[in-house]
């Protein structure tokens, strides 16, 4: 990128913050609670970055992003290449699948509440709703998606089905696998921040929605800010790791 | 794999799916009482769930939530439409306008609409405007992103054609783009609508003293566990049926572009 181009990225985002900077902080002071100025906002971070509460939250966040994904892809590839190879696994499974699918995580935080309390179960098992239904039918896609001469020339050469899985059906269905991942996790990001805003202790959720009650605005446009930033850079990340390790299926895009 | 009888298949399904229901049914109003009585509040019988879904139609509850819950989403989602296929199709096509402007919707794209509830309701309060603004940014931001590729995607020769036969800016604009990018203008546009859909039930969880959300937490702090089911259920339902709805008008008003999918 040209210098010229990297300047005209920035103008309108250092304009907004300027302007914002501007109205709250000098023209209009009485905004300054409900919309405080970005200085305010970084001397808030510095404050809750030397007292290490931010660290500690965004710990827990992504702890728990991290147990309620890890649950989602044990149970969600099996369950996906079940239904993508088994026709009489499809029947059974399917429809329980097609039935909760339309059920927005978030719908599910009450009864959530209500299983396990608040807290970190309730809280991975909100993340797992979310990430679970993006993989399992990214996994189906992927297997069915796979190419058949090759699992024709597998069995011609003796493969067992167990082999065939392993060898043949993973391995194509990965791309996609991946995808459902990378969309699960962004998903179960999105489903955090409301399992926390309702039902946490800790967590970035829990810090924005505490703040409000506090009135500390410029904590909760910190936490907003992170919350963003974090969920970028694990997009980015799960990007990077398809780039990785199936580099051929991102050339075709 | 060999072909199966569509019959078999739907039989098979069938059957699966009452087995569970009555498994549930049993589990939960013959075994659950004797084993752990104090489960039961917890995983009501589906036949509860139908009675409680009966009762609150009755007293015509149900109506008033789902009523108060489409028309945030409704009025939410007109002005989002509005906003954001304007917005978007204006930094697909004029290159500078994009340049500018698109760094800045990239800075807030990442911020979930959810993690806004908190400082909407600093804003705006507990209620309708609260949760309309929160299902706005649920539903602006898939339906811009989808109009800039959309706009971006228009085949370059019939633009160049246009251009060769004389047209104006305006009329490639008016002739070529907007109805190239129309089909995915649309799917932008469903994906926006279900989006936001799930930010309203987060929105009315919180801040909210009518509407889905609000029926399936206030039934929670009740422990009327078959009352959020029933919500659960409707949410899902109606999600699904707005879901078909737009998938019916694409078809009907892009055929030729959800032929391929």
């Amino acid at each position: 990128m040209s210098l010229l181009a990297r300047a005209r990225v920035l103008t309108l985002p250092l304009a907004f913050m300027a302007l914002w900077q501007l109205t709250s902080g000098v023209l209009v002071p009485s905004l300054a609670s409900a919309l405080p100025p970005p200085s305010k906002v970084l001397a808030d971070a510095w404050g809750v970055l030397a007292s290490g509460d931010l660290l500690v939250n965004v710990a827990h966040s992504l702890w728990r992003v991290l147990g309620g994904v890890a649950a989602a892809v044990a149970l969600g590839i099996p369950v996906g290449v079940g239904i993508g190879l088994s026709p009489l696994f499809e029947d059974i499974v399917d429809p329980v699948v097609e039935f909760l699918r339309p059920i927005p995580p978030i719908a599910w935080i009450p009864l959530g509440i209500l299983w396990f309390g608040i807290g970190d179960t309730q809280n991975m098992f909100i993340i797992f709703l979310g990430a679970f239904f993006p993989i399992v039918l990214n996994t189906i896609a992927g297997v069915r998606a796979v190419d058949r001469s090759l699992v024709w020339a597998a069995l011609t050469l003796g493969g067992n089905r167990r082999q065939i899985i392993k060898e043949i059906v993973l391995p194509g269905a990965l791309p996609l696998i991946l995808t459902g991942c990378r969309i699960g996790v962004g998903v179960g990001w999105m489903a955090l921040v409301a399992a926390e805003l309702v039902a946490a202790r800790s967590g970035l959720g829990f810090m924005i929605q505490t703040a409000r009650y506090a009135m500390v605005t410029q904590r909760v446009i910190l936490g907003m800010a992170v919350i963003g930033l974090l969920g970028l850079l694990m997009d980015r990340a799960m990007r990077w790791l398809e780039r990785r390790t199936v580099p051929w299926s991102m050339v075709a895009r | 794999m060999t072909a199966r009888p569509a019959g078999l298949h739907r039989l098979r399904r069938l059957v699966a799916a009452v087995t569970l229901l009555v498994i549930w049914q049993v589990c939960s109003a013959a075994v659950l009482p004797r084993v752990a009585p104090y489960l039961v509040t917890l995983l009501p019988a589906p036949l509860s769930v139908f009675v409680a879904f009966v009762d609150l139609a009755r007293s015509g509850d149900i109506v008033a939530h789902v009523l108060a819950s489409l028309k945030r989403v409704v009025g939410a989602f007109l002005v989002a439409a509005a906003a954001g296929v304007a917005l978007g199709v204006a930094i697909g096509w004029w290159r500078g306008f994009g340049d500018l402007v698109d760094p800045l919707v990239e800075v807030f794209r990442p911020i979930p609409p959810l993690a806004w509830i908190p400082l909407a309701i600093l804003w705006f309060g507990i209620g309708d405007a609260q949760n309309m603004y929160i299902i706005f940014l649920g539903a602006f931001f898939p339906i811009v992103v989808n109009s800039i590729a959309a706009v971006r995607g228009v085949d370059r020769t019939l633009v160049w054609a246009a251009l060769t036969l004389g047209g104006t800016r305006w009329q490639i604009l008016r002739e070529i783009v907007l109805p190239g990018a129309f089909p995915t203008i649309l799917t932008g546009l469903r994906i926006g609508l279900g989006v936001g859909w799930m930010a309203l039930v987060a929105a009315e969880l919180v801040a909210a003293s009518s509407g889905l959300g609000f029926l399936i937490e206030d039934s929670r702090n009740l422990l009327f566990t078959e009352r959020v089911l029933v919500g659960m259920i409707l949410i899902g339902l109606l999600g699904l049926v707005m879901d078909r709805g737009m998938r019916a008008l694409q078809a009907r008003l892009v055929p030729w572009a959800v032929a391929w999918r």
